[in-house]
């Protein structure tokens, strides 16, 4: 190849401009996801539920356990006035003449919140001790390994049903640090702690039976990131395991987790809602998802799903 | 178009197979890329051609198109495939099967992934012989096995009883030539058939395909980024780059006297036994993004060789293929 | 093979112990139960009861009995009164629980002098005569305390058991006789007007929960559909008192099938669409996953057919990871449907649970939940079996 020619600076420039132009990971998926009719109606249907359980307090018309049982105030139908103060019932009343509109907008912030904490509580718990299993191997793992064989082997909805019946009608079970109770019942509007101490134990128990599937991830992830050759060429500079797994190994397995807990947030607050309906979970006059349905009449005089 | 039949004309009476004008193109999101953008090729009855390029150049869709075996996004858009005197995007898919794996076969390049984990190997070339020969289980499984003896897979009988996961590497690639061949085709597609294995098996797997090709004179387009392959078992030569072909010649000529500056760093590019250099050249740049190729040639921007007014010529037009010796074809301004 | 299973099987019995060990022990931490009620009656009403009904309601649930004996009677039946080797009672002094806390200080004609925080304690002795279970290891679950006070656990599950088969097994064979064939061909047929509807109705039904299905599948098909004058459906129960009529389909006789089934198709149809809708998006991604596997692509590089491509070569390899979700209809088989139970009142098993929970009565509630334990238990060791079967890979060691 001897026909060298000098190197032509200009075009070699505009042969990489296509390159350049060539999208950052950002662009590519913020396009994707905006092409992604799904995702943006998703998206924003869960930014109205957002902001209204953010504002619970300034937009509801109604304080949250407002209840009038007089059989004028009862069942009323959306956009009806209260025949005692005649502010708006915005979707009307339910069997004891509370406010639709105003528990579900509670309702939202308070099971939006349980989910969120008993997803990251079980996420932290479940990368921890995944990690930990698949950077130490050996007996940890073993032990760790059987303790997510049994929790998953339980019937999940049987077992959450029994425990929340325990423990959550008589929250002194479980001891819970004070500030933990102030915190909840700042973040959830509670006026009463015995309200904030049966959230902190629901999401106790949504934690000890959540956490097994993130730890399995973990676990897989970390089995393979401590294989590749970075984890290698650090061990090798002399850096210590924490460093390591702090540094090079959670970073590189964490991504799968992510996914996991969009996943696990569906979960807790289907189990969440569904404990609540069944009577066990958070109860009345604290509205959550499960107990905040509009039930017509029909439905309240016959079965006992009416709370 | 006319290029094409200048081409072919000498050897118009034992044509295998004619790519005329093809086009295929992938409908994506960010647009429509031109994958092959209008082929011309032929092969000859009991001929090997190779076809190399790049990754990404289009000659693994070249060789899906001939089997339309292109799936969405992807589409033939343009063009002609004749084999034996039929048009094949003119036949019914139904026929197109019967043409499948019996007249036209491909192997490919990761055969442990390209053969089915949950069914026995020897059922898998039955498989083969049934649909195309109506040949029943046992006589299917007889003949499975004389095709594996055929490509030397030690104790046949045993190793077709066995499932994929539990051969190597090389002995996949075996059992997808004995797969390929159980029906004599006319045609044998081979794409990148040896990237994938340790050099050593490399070199036993192309011997057995030349080996088999002299006995049962099956035509081979040969599909490939080696040059070393190409090298030892090509006939002619096919050179392409971004979805065209830039140059054709028969094995020796390219080799000894390659005309496109591409071809040129590709021959560059790759160490040769007993000649001393400081480094091996490397062509500077990349492919280009074929959604909105160059407007003029296609290989300008990375171009070292074209200076002057020549240049600018090929920045604004894309040169034609054209003979510049006689059976020497090549894509570029350069010799005008 | 047999290796595995045998190695299955012991832990399985390990799992069933702790976890019934467990369950059985907080439950019967449970406050607010059968004791709690009675202490607040007695500190309530005006005529005091029967200082010893207290005791008399501690000896029915056996809460006199330590933890362990007591789940030792539950699992085997034993001890029911002091060993009896070679036909002498031995230990029949040792204690085994405590019937009336306090503290006590014993004094014996040797000299001994023992304080104890028991008043009244109990022994082996003690527990000779008491009613006890065969223990669920002989499959009796021992009497209800709660639900039907008095009756054997088996009756009451007996009783409820027929309708949650009926609603899980009708609703998980309709499920999977959908999801399978519509998965395979949303997948292949990818974007076709198909395809976009039942993947965005799937994606609604697999993203919020049968709760909601369950509520809003009454709230439409029986109280607006009614009110209409629309053919409905009932808000529940399993029977009719009286004669119903609906809109342009007639008059419904109580207790006829017409009846029942008439009862049992909305909950059937809201629990088939809440699981056929996750199988479906399973399926789906797990065809779309291996259509583009290379071995498809030889499949069809052999010649053949789309249909035998996919059907062969394609579906097989797909419904491998599919063998997780289908096994764990078993479990759901006895406590699946928990929610819709509820919803729609009918009396099946999960129903039973959560009145078990609710009625203190742990017999009851324990053998539900014995059953879904064994069932899951059961499900994983046959996923693991269908898997070796299923796919040559894997092999049990």
């Amino acid at each position: 190849m001897a026909i060298t020619a000098i190197k032509p600076q200009k075009e070699n420039e505009q042969a990489r401009k296509p390159l350049a132009r060539a999208d950052t990971q950002f662009n590519i998926v913020a396009r994707r996801f905006r092409r992604h009719r799904l995702a943006m109606v998703s998206l924003l249907v869960l930014g109205v539920i957002l902001v209204a359980s953010i504002l619970a307090k300034q937009i509801s018309p109604f304080e949250r356990d407002y209840l009038n049982v007089e059989s004028a105030a009862k069942f009323l139908p959306p956009l009806s006035r209260s025949p005692e103060t005649g502010a708006m019932h915005w979707l009307g009343t339910n069997q004891i003449g509370q406010d639709l509109f105003t528990r579900l907008v509670y309702a939202a912030r308070i099971s939006l919140t349980t989910a969120m904490l008993a997803t990251t509580l079980s996420t932290l718990v479940g990368t921890i001790l995944g990690t930990l299993a698949g950077y130490f191997r050996g007996i940890l793992d073993s032990v760790i390994q059987r303790v997510i064989d049994f929790f998953s082997n339980l019937p999940q909805l049987p077992i959450l049903l029994i425990l929340t019946a325990v423990l959550v009608t008589d929250p002194r079970l479980i001891p819970i640090p004070t500030f933990v109770i102030k915190f909840l019942q700042a973040i959830m509007l509670f006026d009463q702690e015995r309200e904030a101490r049966v959230v902190a134990a629901l999401i106790l128990i949504l934690t000890l039976l959540g956490w097994t599937g993130v730890a399995r991830l973990m676990r897989g992830q970390v089995l393979q990131v401590r294989e590749r050759d970075f984890v290698e060429g650090a061990r090798a500079l002399g850096a210590n395991s924490l460093a390591i797994i702090t540094r090079h190994i959670v970073p590189n397995a964490f991504p799968p987790v992510i996914v996991a807990f969009t996943l696990g947030l569906a979960a807790s607050l289907t189990a969440e809602t569904g404990l609540s309906f069944l009577g066990v979970g958070i109860q009345n006059p604290v509205p959550t998802w499960g107990i905040c349905w509009p039930l017509p009449r029909a439905i309240c005089s016959s079965g006992r799903i009416c709370h | 178009m006319s290029s094409t039949n200048g081409r072919a004309r000498d050897a118009k009476s034992d044509l295998m197979l004619e790519i005329k004008g093809l086009k295929t193109q992938f409908y994506t999101e960010d647009g429509v890329i031109k994958a092959v953008d209008g082929v011309d090729l032929y092969v000859k009855r009991g001929e090997t051609l190779g076809i190399v390029g790049e990754s990404g150049c289009g000659k693994s869709v070249t060789s899906l198109s001939v089997m339309r075996l292109v799936s969405a996004p992807g589409k033939i858009t343009e063009g002609k495939i004749i084999f034996d005197g039929t048009d094949l995007l003119k036949i019914p898919e139904k026929e197109m099967t019967k043409i499948r794996g019996n007249r036209i076969s491909m192997i490919f390049q990761q055969p442990t992934t390209c053969l089915n984990p949950v069914f026995k190997i020897g059922d898998q070339i039955s498989e083969v012989l049934n649909i195309h020969q109506s040949l029943g289980k046992e006589a299917g499984q007889k003949r499975a096995i004389e095709l594996l003896r055929m490509v030397g897979i030690p104790s046949p009988e045993k190793r077709a009883q066995a499932y994929p996961h539990e051969i190597s590497g090389g002995q996949a690639q075996r059992v997808m030539i004995a797969m390929a061949l159980a029906c004599a085709p006319e045609l044998l597609i081979a794409d990148e058939p040896t990237t994938a294995l340790d050099v050593t098996i490399q070199a036993q797997i192309l011997d057995l395909m030349r080996g088999l090709k002299e006995k049962t004179g099956t035509a081979i387009m040969l599909i490939t980024h080696d040059l070393g392959v190409v090298a030892e078992m090509a006939d002619r030569v096919v050179v392409m780059y971004a979805g065209q072909i830039v140059e054709e010649a028969d094995v020796r000529t390219l080799f000894a006297h390659p005309l496109h500056p591409y071809t040129k760093g590709l021959l560059g590019s790759i160490p040769v036994l007993g000649v001393v250099r400081d480094r091996l050249d490397v062509i500077p740049g990349f492919v280009p993004n074929l959604l909105n190729p160059p407007p003029g040639c296609r290989f300008e921007p990375r171009c070292e060789i074209c200076v002057g007014a020549a240049r600018e010529r090929c920045q604004v037009e894309n040169p034609p293929l054209r003979e510049v010796e006689p059976g020497h074809w090549a894509r570029t301004w350069l010799y005008d | 093979m047999v290796n595995f299973l045998i190695r299955r099987f012991v832990a399985m019995i390990v799992m069933f112990l702790v976890i019934t060990f467990v369950a059985y022990n907080v439950l019967s931490l449970a406050p607010g139960g059968p004791l709690q009620e009675l202490m607040q009656q007695q500190q309530n009403s005006a005529n005091r009861l029967d200082p010893f009904a207290l005791e008399r309601v501690m000896q029915r649930y056996e809460f006199d009995i330590d933890l362990i004996p007591r789940y030792t009677r539950w699992l085997v039946g034993q001890p029911d009164g002091p060993l009896n080797l070679f036909g002498q009672e031995m230990f029949g002094a040792t204690q085994v629980g405590c019937l009336r806390k306090g503290e006590t200080i014993f004094k014996y004609p040797d000299g001994r002098v023992v304080v104890s925080d028991c008043e009244v304690p109990v022994y082996l002795n003690d527990l000779k005569g008491r009613a006890v279970s065969k223990g669920i290891l002989a499959l009796d679950f021992g009497t209800s305390q709660g639900v039907l006070r008095g009756r054997p656990v088996s009756e009451v599950l007996n009783s409820r058991i027929g309708l949650t088969l009926l609603l899980q097994g009708i609703s998980s064979l309709l499920a999977l006789a959908i999801a399978v064939p519509l998965g395979i061909y949303t997948a292949v047929k990818q974007y076709s007007k198909l395809d976009y509807a039942t993947t965005t109705v799937a994606f609604l039904g697999s993203s919020l929960p049968s709760l909601f299905w369950g509520l809003m599948g009454l709230l439409v098909f029986a109280v607006l559909f009614k009110q209409w004058g629309l053919p409905y459906f009932p808000a529940g129960t399993f029977v009719s008192n009286t004669p119903q009529t609906v809109p342009l389909i007639g008059v419904i006789e109580p207790e006829s099938f017409a009846d029942r089934a008439w009862h049992l198709i909305l909950p059937i149809l809201i629990l088939t669409f809440v699981s056929l809708s996750g199988w479906i998006r399973y399926i789906r991604a797990s065809v779309l996953e291996v259509l583009k596997q290379d071995y498809v692509r030889t499949a069809r590089a052999k010649g053949l057919t789309e249909r035998a491509v996919i059907l062969k070569h394609a579906v097989r390899n797909a419904l491998i990871p599919f063998i997780t979700l289908v096994v764990t209809i078993l479990p759901g088989l006895v406590a699946g449907a928990i929610i819709t139970e509820t919803i729609f009142s009918l009396p099946g098993v999960g129903n039973l649970l959560v009145a078990a929970i609710y009625g203190s009565d742990y017999n009851v509630a324990m053998a539900v939940l014995l059953l879904s334990v064994v069932l899951t238990l059961i499900a994983y060791v046959l996923a693991d079996i269908l898997y070796t079967v299923a796919d040559p890979r894997i092999r049990l060691r």
